[in-house]
């Protein structure tokens, strides 16, 4: 926590941003987490409990060790969300907003995913693993960018140039879609293997 | 090879192209990749079986640019998404990126920028569809040592999703567009708020800013010229109302996303009291382009008043989902039937849901409405930020309209009393309607609240909430009345109205619906007629679901035949 504090500034703005980063870190924000930040930001542990109650982000309570967020956006909706949420409330015996007695579930709504096209899109995961997991994947050894340079305005015709010019003998290109909707369609995985088979003899 | 942002027919996917020639594989599984090397790459052989089919045709197509998803769209400013890889600036630069900039910087004044935008006909893509130029003009014409300018990727509407396109997919042009609006308008330091249920936007935006710093394209003396600007990005924090401007502002600066009065604008005192110019992420990303081809060839595509292209996210009971890129002045049918491929599973069209919870249904004898900002308008809806909420006969507008009443219900920030209070009321009547306990005085109760509710809001989220009821009633008063008065669900989807049944004639015995019943509400024996236990269901639907298509015995009844059932089932009950 202090480690998280004086890696921040000390301003009201940045008070959002360090309660992010206290919930991802600890799975909530604790009252003692809002001394410490009050202490930090110079502002009022009730200013603090205002804003991070107002916010759906931030939970006041610790989060089961399980996840399950339910889509309840609009296309979901007519797709027949509610009927999945009833399960779950059934099945977990919990409403939306609570944790199970063995702290193992906690089950949300959330608005809309943005994954409107597989619409079973319904995670279930790790509380804390959920962010890294979606990032997974996408990182890419030796980015393609060999040379980062400061340019200015003339270079920047000639860097096209070259750009296009090095990209002469490229006669195939396979372009995957990395789209949120193909993504949850496993194209990651599709594009490593690929990527793996192709490296070294295009 | 190269990863690229969404292709947009997310319904396909994974989409694979293989360039120069375009070909076009959907659906694209492991198993599969092998064989794309080999055979496609190598020896220019097609796999048939990867191939997109016109369900209308039944013909297998190759091309990515001859599939009917593609043919009908204009993909102005999405398109370059299938080219790009997001995480390097290299693809972005050799499609002529940033030359906009360049040009800009060096052979334009601030005001000839704003002169060209003006005269593109631009206009906001968030909702309201305010002239982009005339906007940048308001604010640059406030003196002041410091400017702000922000990107509003907050992007609430449930259903939409091109924002986050745009961003995962082509964060630079976003960039561009950002850095020539901070020109124009005299701005030194920019925010992109991105909603924090998006956070490969947030990975790949903060990529593309980082990549950009390197080259110089954001900082001090950006390509060296007198001009310096940075952009930061802000991750927000579930909220819907922090989607208008005030409450983003507020929730910028660390406080709750209150929205507040205006004027004063944003444009007078914005964020930290400093003039403040705010427009969405589409918006951003048309700039670079105007810019490049001019605002008289940009002028040329779209309506009178409404200029340039719209992306939508086509969604719900629709075949083909995805997002759409089409001109202004595109009639719904031609979105819906020729891009979208007609309706899921050969039912109904009823209406189609446009501008979120602030926006209504259009119902289906508007079909050949063509959209832009004023027809939506006028049809009692919106153009909102894009979504396109295709609903079929199985979709309860009661219902949907309690849906969205409940959204924005739950996301009212309190501060105002018609908001807060008003949506509450409104939600109860609705629900009251649902469960079957609605009075004839309803539909004129929810007409005057709605009425008080968009005069007394203080912000935009309570002006536009009674949409959905409004368009509702409007169009589809029928069904309103049918579950007033007959107390019946037409599209059998409200839950107190409705029962399940299953036909004793056409139940084979399979104890299919008897082993899924979560609650154990059927009763029966192998090759016996299975009955449901009404007292005991739950309506959950799963019988409905697992029951064989060849047998289809589950069967869903409302109103008075639903009354005439329970009765039979009664007496029949009584005599045993
Ligand atoms: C309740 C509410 C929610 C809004 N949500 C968004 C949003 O998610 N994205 C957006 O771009 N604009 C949203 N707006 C509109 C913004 O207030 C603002 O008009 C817009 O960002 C201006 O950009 P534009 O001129 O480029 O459209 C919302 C407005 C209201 C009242
Ligand atoms: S509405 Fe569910 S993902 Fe969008």
């Amino acid at each position: 926590m202090k480690k998280l504090l004086t890696e921040s500034e000390a301003n009201q703005r940045d008070l959002i941003h360090i309660l992010h980063k206290v919930q991802a870190e600890m799975g909530y924000i604790s009252p003692e987490a809002i001394a410490a930040i009050s202490k930090h930001l110079k502002i009022s542990e009730n200013e603090i409990y205002g804003v991070l109650t107002f916010y759906k982000a931030f939970s006041l309570k610790p989060r089961g060790e399980h996840l399950v967020t339910i889509c309840m956006g609009t296309a979901c909706h007519v797709r027949g969300a509610p009927r999945i949420l009833d399960e779950f409330k059934r099945g977990l015996c919990i409403e939306p907003g609570e944790t199970s007695e063995d702290n193992l579930f906690t089950l949300e709504t959330v608005n809309c995913v943005g994954a409107s096209w597989t619409v079973e899109d319904q995670r279930c995961g790790q509380a804390d693993r959920r962010n890294k997991e979606k990032f997974k994947g996408i990182k890419r050894e030796g980015n393609s960018i060999k040379k980062m340079e400061k340019i200015n305005a003339t270079r920047l015709e000639e860097l096209k140039a070259e750009i296009l010019d090095s990209r002469k003998d490229q006669k195939t290109c396979i372009t995957v879609c990395g789209g949120t909707g193909c993504h949850a369609s496993d194209v990651f995985r599709l594009q490593m293997l690929s990527g793996m088979r192709l490296r070294g003899r295009s | 090879m190269r990863t690229t942002g969404c292709h947009g027919f997310c319904e396909r996917g994974p989409i694979t192209v293989i360039q120069p020639d375009g070909i076009f594989y959907q659906r694209v599984k492991l198993e599969d990749v092998a064989e794309v090397v080999t055979e496609t790459i190598r020896n220019k052989k097609i796999i048939d079986r990867l191939l997109y089919i016109d369900p209308r045709t039944g013909k297998k197509i190759i091309k990515e640019k001859e599939v009917p998803f593609y043919k009908k769209q204009k993909r102005i400013i999405f398109g370059n998404n299938g080219f790009i890889d997001p995480t390097d600036i290299e693809d972005y630069i050799a499609l002529d990126g940033y030359k906009a900039l360049a040009k800009v910087l060096f052979d334009m004044t601030a005001d000839e920028v704003i002169a060209e935008v003006k005269d593109s006909g631009l206009r906001g893509r968030g909702g309201a569809g305010f002239l982009a130029g005339l906007k940048w003009e308001i604010c640059r014409n406030v003196s002041s040592d410091v400017k702000y300018i922000i990107c509003n990727a907050d992007e609430g509407d449930p259903g939409a999703y091109m924002d986050r396109s745009l961003l995962e997919g082509n964060p630079h042009s976003v960039i561009e567009g950002m850095i020539i609006g901070a020109y124009a308008i005299g701005a030194s330091e920019g925010y992109i708020y991105v909603r924090m249920e998006y956070p490969l936007a947030v990975k790949n935006i903060t990529l593309a800013l980082e990549q950009a710093r390197e080259m110089g394209f954001l900082g001090d003396s950006i390509l060296g010229s007198e001009f310096s600007f940075d952009i930061h990005v802000f991750k927000g924090a579930g909220a819907f109302v922090s989607g208008e401007e005030t409450s983003m502002m507020a929730s910028i600066e660390g406080r709750r996303a209150f929205p507040r009065q205006r004027p004063p604008f944003p444009a007078q005192e914005g964020l930290w009291g400093k003039p403040t110019n705010i427009n969405n992420v589409e918006t951003w990303a048309n700039i670079p382009l105007i810019l490049n081809k001019g605002a008289d060839w940009y002028s040329h595509i779209g309506t009178r008043k409404s200029k340039g292209t719209k992306i939508f996210s086509l969604v719900g009971k629709i075949n083909n989902t995805g997002l759409v890129e089409v001109p202004m002045g595109i009639s719904l049918r031609e979105i819906i039937y020729e891009i979208g491929g007609g309706i899921k599973d050969g039912k109904k069209f009823k209406a189609v849901q446009t501008g979120g919870p602030s926006g209504g249904c259009i119902p289906a004898d508007m079909l050949d409405l063509t959209i832009d900002f004023d027809t939506l308008t006028k049809a009692g809806s919106m153009m909102g930020s894009g979504g396109m909420i295709v609903m079929d006969e199985d979709t309860c507008m009661v219902d949907v309209a309690r849906y969205f009443l409940e959204f924005t219900q739950e996301e009212s920030c309190g501060k105002c009393v018609p908001c807060r209070v008003g949506t509450r009321q409104l939600v109860e009547i609705l629900t009251r309607i649902t469960k079957g306990r609605g009075e004839e005085r309803d539909i004129q109760k929810l007409q005057d609240l709605a009425k008080t509710i968009k005069a007394g809001s203080l912000c935009g989220l309570g002006q536009t909430a009674p949409n959905p009821v409004l368009t509702t009633l409007r169009y589809f008063e029928n069904e309103y009345e049918a579950h007033i008065n007959q107390k019946s669900c037409p599209a059998l989807v409200c839950k107190d109205l409705i029962i399940y049944h299953i036909d004793p004639k056409k139940c084979v015995g399979c104890l299919l619906c008897l082993k899924n019943c979560p609650v154990d509400a059927i009763s029966g024996e192998r090759k016996q007629v299975h009955v449901i236990d009404q007292d005991l269901c739950i309506k959950c639907g799963a019988c409905l679901d697992v029951c064989p298509p060849k047998v289809s015995a589950v069967v869903r009844y409302t109103g008075k035949k639903k009354e005439r059932v329970l009765k039979n089932v009664q007496s029949k009950r009584a005599k045993k």
